[in-house]
This record gives structure tokens, C-alpha cells and sequence, in this order.
């Protein structure tokens, strides 16, 4: 049976009845955009990224009737966000780390000279550094809008919050990831000017 | 809208899909300028790439989580006790007398009903007309076989009948010959009053095969277009498609017709035989190809949401 012409809904439908082919369908359509977006809310651990997904993947298949009417994507992703949190918050009780601070912990080197700083913004760890300023809500929203290309409608689903909370957290999170940006590049250019 | 990617697009078409989805989220221009370039250094996040032993890794993690096909204890006692009657001529008919059971009383009593509207036309419109109206309702029968032989996808019930022990191809004939045998049914009792009748309200056409043509051409042809639609829309638009396009088909034909010089000359705007015939073996044949190719698509009726 082919399955690419079939909606996610479809293909998970088929997957529930037991037809083989489903599981990878859906894990090709879905494990390289999730592990992206995970990847970028985790602040560049892919093997946590990776983690995530399969325990994601895991409760789409435990908790499928948990679904409901709601379309198959936002709640494949609402999922996987919310798991991102859960790791965090146990993470934290063990070991009194914040989801924010996940960044730092990994990305900043206060011991690195200019040549290294500037090969670490060649490698893009500069958008790493900046997206860690904000917040997880932004982190996830701008991920979602303009990594995964969701609409508005579909991140409001995912996230549960209202439309205008989208568009005022893509507004404050672009506006912050600017100002990081800017300045981080002035760092970057006092470095080189010493 | 989807927001564009900010990936290494630096076309004039990418710039301004972007700038449309900042608008989107009510950016003012001067943030739209600002906010551009920030969105680009999103395609600088160190990317890694899925490997096939990623894929495999993940899938192996979730085989021993994945709903097998293996039957339940009432499932495969249902199966052998099919399986004994399995290919016999007895297990066909009684599939085919499940499948009544499935149509509701309205399918029949309307489809009687579409007859009796053909028995009536004929005897008291008369003349050309009945020949017209004839032909108009007997697909009407092939609209409402079609759609009652689908009314699983609109109760949400098709992955019930798809769990049953007759394959999808067998449920599928079962219920055709079920849908259209009964329309055959009523298109032959038509035929066969008017013919006892003495078809005096089709002018030139008064044999029972003439008569019977009237009716089933278009029954067939538009079961067949039916259900070939179906193969790629919901069950209820195709029908629906199916029987306007005949209906505007024989409108123009009549109404051309009837400004024709060559036929105006007849008084009776025609369809030949021939052409009839034509007609009812390419429904047959869709008909065929349709249902031969219904359960490898079956899974696009299947709920969305």
C-alpha cells in the first residue's frame, strides 16, 4: 500500500490497524524536522535531541487516543516541547540546573581566545549563543515559525496559548535574538580590535 | 501562512515570502528590515544530518510498541469459522446477504421510488420526454447505490469493515452486485411494464431492448465514473460529479439537438443505439477497473481527523 499520498492522519490511522509500512512512513516524514526542532530547544545536544525523539515517538504510539480530534502535527510537536520541559524540570531537581542554563553550560567558554570565537561563529555556535539569551517560550516559537515553517494557527495549537501570544512572542523573541546578535558581534569586534 | 525557512534562499521570491510572514504576525517595516537578516542567521545553526543507523536505531525502539496485525482469540475463531466456507459458492451469497443488511431502508425504498418516477414519466409525460427523463433519474439510482455503498466512510465505520474477514475487494464486489443488482432489478421490471404497456410513449423505440438501454446506459456509466472518482475524491463528491456531469451532458446534448437541422427534421432528438451501447460498456469497464484498483486506495477514506 502506498502511503506517501496519505495525510499524517491517515498514515497513523493505518499504523493502529497494524499495517507495517506506517511506522516508516511517519518516522521518515517526521524524525529529521523533530530532531531539528528539539535540537535547537535543547541548545545543540543532538544525542538529547535524538533522545527526545524516539521518547516522543514512543507516547504517540502509548497515548494515540489521547489525540482526539487534533491534527497529527501540532500534536506531535506539543509532545516533544513538553517532553524538552519534563527533562528540564527533572534535570533541575537532580541536578539544580535550569532549562536556560542547559545553554550556557555548553556554549559559553569564557577561556577562548578571538581566533576560537570567530571559527565558533563560522560553525554558527553564534546563533546557538544568541538563541540561549531568550526564554524556552521564544526559543520554541521562533523554532517552530520559522525552522519547522509552521503557520501561526498550527504553533498556537502546538504551544496551547492564543494566536496573539504567538505573534507577541515572535515579536520579543526576534527583537532579543537581534539584540544578542548585535551584541555579540561587538564583543567579537573588541576582541579583534585588542 | 507558513513562515519560509530562512535556509540559504536569496531569491526575490524568498525575501518576500518572509517579509509577508513577519506582516503576518504584525510586524511594522522598519522591524521587517531589522528582523530579516536576524531570521537568515537561523540557516548558521550547526545542522546535522540523520544517518540510516539513526532511522534504524529509532525504528527498532519502537517495533516492540507498534499494534501488530495479529488476530485477537474471537478474532481468529471468526476466521476459521469463515475459512471452512472460504471460496465457496454459498460463502459468496452469504457475504452478499450480510452486505443487504448493511443499506438502510431508505436506499431501497428511494431507489424504488426513482422507478416509479420513470413508470410515471413514461406513461404520462409521453412523447420525447419520457425518453429524457428516463435517462436523467436512472443514475440517480447509481448516485444513491454508490454513496449507500460507502456509508461506512460517513459513520467513521471503515476500519470496521476493513477488520471483517471478506478482503476489501471481496466486501467491495459483494455490495456492488448487491447496489447494482438490485438497480439492474428495477431497470428490467421498468423495461418490462412498458414493454407490456406497449411503449407508446417512446416514439420509434418501443423494444424492451431499446427501453431497457434507456435505463441502464447511464446507470452504468455513471456508477463507473463514480466510482473511478472515488479513487481519488470523497465518495460523495464523486458520486455527486458523476451524476451533474451526466445530467449536464444529456442537457446540452438535447439541447443542441433540438436546434440541429438534421435532427430538428426527426422531431426526436436521438441518441443512437450504438452509441448507448457504446456508452454501457465503458461504465462496465470502469466499473471494473475501478473496483479492481478500490482496495489498494481504501486507505484515503479512512478519518483524517
Amino acid at each position: 500500500m502506498s502511503m506517501e499520498r496519505l495525510s499524517d492522519e491517515q498514515v497513523l490511522a493505518a499504523l493502529l490497524v497494524g499495517e507495517r509500512d506506517a511506522l516508516a512512513e511517519l518516522v521518515a516524514r517526521y524524525q529529521g524536522p523533530l530532531t531539528g526542532y528539539l535540537d535547537r530547544l535543547v541548545g545543540g545536544d543532538w544525542a538529547l535531541a535524538q533522545d527526545l525523539v524516539q521518547e516522543t515517538f514512543m507516547r504517540v504510539l502509548r497515548q494515540h487516543a489521547d489525540r482526539g480530534a487534533r491534527p497529527f502535527k501540532p500534536w506531535l510537536y506539543a509532545i516533544a516541547t513538553n517532553l524538552a520541559r519534563d527533562h528540564f524540570k527533572s534535570a533541575a531537581v537532580r541536578r539544580a540546573t535550569r532549562w536556560d542554563d542547559h545553554f550556557d553550560e555548553r556554549l559559553v567558554d569564557d577561556a577562548a581566545g578571538p581566533e576560537d570565537q570567530a571559527l565558533a561563529v563560522e560553525r554558527g555556535a553564534d546563533i546557538v549563543c544568541a538563541l540561549a539569551t531568550l526564554g524556552a517560550e521564544y526559543r520554541a516559537t521562533l523554532a517552530l515559525r520559522f525552522y519547522n515553517e509552521m503557520s501561526l494557527q498550527e504553533i498556537a495549537e502546538t504551544l496551547d496559548v492564543p494566536i496573539g501570544t504567538v505573534k507577541s512572542r515572535l515579536s520579543v523573541g526576534l527583537r532579543r535574538l537581534r539584540a544578542a546578535m548585535i551584541a555579540a558581534a561587538r564583543i567579537e569586534q573588541g576582541a579583534e580590535e585588542r | 501562512m507558513n513562515a519560509p525557512s530562512p535556509g540559504p534562499r536569496n531569491s526575490h521570491d524568498a525575501d518576500q515570502r518572509l517579509a509577508d510572514a513577519l506582516r503576518e504576525q504584525d510586524a511594522t517595516p522598519a522591524e521587517i528590515a531589522d528582523w530579516t537578516p536576524v531570521i537568515r542567521r537561523f540557516a548558521r545553526w550547526p545542522e546535522r544530518t540523520i544517518t540510516p543507523a539513526d532511522t534504524n536505531r529509532l525504528l527498532a525502539a519502537l517495533a516492540p510498541l507498534t499494534p501488530t496485525s495479529a488476530p485477537s482469540l474471537v478474532r481468529q475463531a471468526v476466521r476459521e469459522r469463515f475459512a471452512r466456507r472460504h471460496g465457496s459458492l454459498l460463502w459468496l451469497l452469504d457475504t452478499a446477504r450480510i452486505q443487504v443488511s448493511v443499506l438502510r431502508p431508505s436506499f431501497w425504498l428511494l431507489s424504488a421510488a426513482v422507478m416509479a418516477l420513470g413508470v410515471y414519466a413514461e406513461f404520462v409525460v409521453g412523447d420525447t420526454g419520457s425518453v429524457f427523463l428516463l435517462r436523467a433519474l436512472s443514475p440517480l439510482l447509481a448516485y444513491l447505490g454508490i454513496t449507500a455503498m460507502f456509508r461506512g466512510v460517513r459513520l467513521r465505520m471503515i476500519e470496521c469493515e476493513l477488520g471483517c474477514p471478506p478482503s476489501a475487494l471481496q466486501l467491495t464486489i459483494a455490495r456492488l452486485v448487491v447496489v447494482l443488482g438490485y438497480d439492474v432489478g428495477l431497470g428490467l421490471c421498468l423495461g418490462l411494464a412498458l414493454w407490456l404497456r406497449g411503449g407508446h410513449g417512446v416514439p420509434g423505440e418501443v423494444s424492451f431492448l431499446a427501453l431497457t438501454l434507456h435505463w441502464l446506459t447511464p446507470l452504468l456509466l455513471v456508477a463507473g465514473v463514480a466510482l473511478a472518482l472515488s479513487l481519488r475524491l470523497p465518495v460523495a463528491v464523486a458520486a455527486a460529479l458523476a451524476y451533474l456531469g451526466w445530467l449536464a451532458g444529456l442537457v446540452l446534448y438535447y439541447t443542441l439537438a433540438t436546434y440541429s437541422p438534421a435532427i430538428g427534421a426527426r422531431q426526436t432528438p436521438a441518441i443512437p443505439m450504438s452509441v448507448e451501447i457504446a456508452l454501457g460498456v465503458a461504465g462496465l469497464t470502469l466499473l471494473t477497473l475501478s473496483v479492481w484498483r478500490l482496495p489498494a486506495h481504501f486507505t484515503h477514506l479512512l478519518p483524517t481527523g
